[in-house]
Formats: structure tokens, C-alpha cells, sequence
């Protein structure tokens, strides 16, 4: 068998070799995923922070009531007072933190990813592109807030139960982190065509190997920084933006390439 | 670039400017404990 015929392995020399020609592009698409995690970081922190202090005031109000007897259920609980107030902040940090993570997801990745589409020689309208990813991420950032939501009420459901029973195990957490990642699978594949559903288009195996590339290459990349790291944390630092980003670039183009390939 | 591409550049830096003024003043715009401060309410009750 001739791996090189093989489409996942095809797409992949296709990406390396259309960085090869471009390191301009790839410099660019990496210096822009670097800007979006250093404003991603000081955008969303101090909303983070409040919305753990909240969860915080939440979880001992709950655990008052709870104390003081049978009440009603916990979504209940959420809605009344003296719960409701709190419950109420909660909600419009989590709106704002909505806001704040669709803006600078969509400014800067899709910035990025229009880049990496020059990359991989499919050339797009930046507006028109930009537009496209505003949109399908809407989807997606309100299905990641729809699963932030179930995880605060399932974890705080489940802080409950481990009080009667230390032993429980939260299976439902489970399915749910399972869930979530089949969504960034989901949305991964999307952004190349900007097509919602383009990932149960594609042949399961391709899917598969293509996945599991990009994983070895993104932990390769992150075990060998971690490695030099150990050694000496400055120049882990410098190895981690050399190599990181341009790993993150290369796996977009990748995707790209698999996502276009006949 | 195409035409009025600039222009979407330009408006993207201007949302980007207009969030980190928000950020940076929210405990004004929002006032709400911090985590230590809602941490120390949490033990006082119990």
C-alpha cells in the first residue's frame, strides 16, 4: 500500500508543501493565533472571575436551603428567592461572557483561518469569509454556553449527591464532556467550507486518521516544549511560540486540504 | 484585500478597543464580590 496515495497522508504533504512555498502566510496566521490568546486571556479573565465568585455565593445559598430541610428541586431553587438575584448575575456575566469569547473568537480566528485558506491555495473574500464564520459560530458558541450552563448545574448536582453518597460517580458529566467533544470536531470541520455539517460528510476513516494526525502532531508539539521547559523556562517559552503556533497553523491547513479533497 | 475589506478591519479594531474599556472597568460597571471575598462570605456562614 502506497501511504503516500492515501488521502489523509496526501493532504498532509499537500499542506507542508503549500507552507513550504508560503512561510510569509504562515507567519502571519501564527502571529494572529498568538494575539488571540494573549486577548482572549485579558478579555475574558475578570468576567471569569466574577462568575466563579457568583457560583461560589450560589453553591452556599444552596447549601443553606438544603440544610434547613426537603426543599424544591434545584432548577427551582435557582429561581426563587433569596437564590433568584444571584442566579440573575450569573446569567448576564455568562451573556456577557458570551459576547467578549464570540467577538474575539470570530475577530481574530477567523482572521486566522483566512489566512490559512491562502495557505492551502483556496483563496476566499475576507469579508465575505469573515461574514461566514460570524455566522456558523453563533451555532457553535451557543451550543459550547448551552454546555457550560448543563456542566455548572450538572456539577453543582452532582457536589450535592456526593454529600449523601461519597462513593456516586457523575456519569452524566461524562456524556457530557463526550458530547463536547464531538462538537469541536464538529466545528473544526465546519470552518474550512463554513458548512455546519461538513464532518458526516466525509468518510469515517479519513475523519479518523485525520483526527488522529492532528492530535499527535499538536502533542508531540506541546510534550516536546514541555520537555524544554524542564531544562530551561525561558526558552520554553520561546519554543512554545515557535512551535505551537505554527503546529496550529499547519493543522488548520491540514483540515483545510482534507476538507477540499476530491 | 478588496474593497471595503479595510473598512471591516477597521471596525473589528474599534469593537476590540470598545471591549477592553469594558473589561477594564467592569468592577464599576458590575459591582460583585470577588472570589476570595465570596470564598470568605461561604466559610463565615458554615
Amino acid at each position: 500500500m502506497n501511504l503516500e496515495k492515501t488521502k489523509p497522508i496526501h493532504a498532509l504533504l499537500s499542506a507542508l508543501n503549500h507552507i513550504r512555498a508560503q512561510p510569509f502566510l504562515l507567519v502571519v496566521s501564527s502571529i494572529i493565533d498568538a494575539f488571540f490568546f494573549i486577548a482572549y486571556g485579558f478579555l475574558t479573565t475578570p468576567v471569569l472571575d466574577r462568575i466563579v465568585a457568583q457560583s461560589v455565593l450560589i453553591t452556599n445559598e444552596l447549601g443553606k436551603a438544603w440544610a434547613a430541610g426537603p426543599t424544591a428541586g434545584l432548577l427551582k431553587l435557582l429561581i426563587l428567592d433569596p437564590i433568584k438575584p444571584l442566579t440573575g448575575k450569573l446569567l448576564i456575566l455568562l451573556g456577557i461572557l458570551f459576547i467578549v469569547t464570540f467577538l474575539v473568537w470570530v475577530i481574530f480566528q477567523g482572521s486566522s483561518w483566512y489566512f490559512c485558506r491562502h495557505l492551502a491555495k483556496k483563496p476566499v473574500s475576507y469579508k465575505k469569509y469573515l461574514l461566514g464564520f460570524a455566522r456558523i459560530n453563533l451555532i457553535w458558541i451557543a451550543a459550547y454556553i448551552l454546555y457550560k450552563l448543563l456542566d455548572a448545574i450538572i456539577g453543582l448536582r452532582f457536589v450535592l449527591i456526593k454529600k449523601f453518597e461519597p462513593a456516586a460517580i457523575n456519569i452524566l458529566g461524562t456524556a457530557l464532556d463526550a458530547l463536547f467533544v464531538l462538537l469541536i470536531i464538529t466545528a473544526l470541520y465546519s470552518y474550512p467550507s463554513l458548512r455546519e455539517l461538513a464532518l458526516f460528510r466525509k468518510k469515517i476513516t479519513h475523519t479518523l486518521a485525520h483526527l488522529a494526525l492532528c492530535a499527535t502532531l499538536y502533542f508531540a508539539s506541546t510534550f516536546s516544549i514541555n520537555q524544554i521547559a524542564k531544562i530551561h523556562l525561558e526558552a520554553g517559552f520561546i519554543a512554545g511560540v515557535v512551535i505551537l503556533f505554527p503546529i496550529i497553523t499547519l493543522i488548520k491547513t491540514y483540515t483545510i486540504e482534507m476538507a477540499f479533497d476530491k | 484585500m478588496e474593497k471595503g475589506d479595510a473598512a471591516l478591519i477597521l471596525i473589528m479594531l474599534i469593537i476590540l478597543i470598545i471591549l477592553s474599556l469594558l473589561i477594564a472597568n467592569i468592577e464599576h460597571l458590575f459591582p460583585a464580590p470577588t472570589v476570595s471575598q465570596a470564598v470568605q462570605t461561604a466559610v463565615n456562614t458554615t
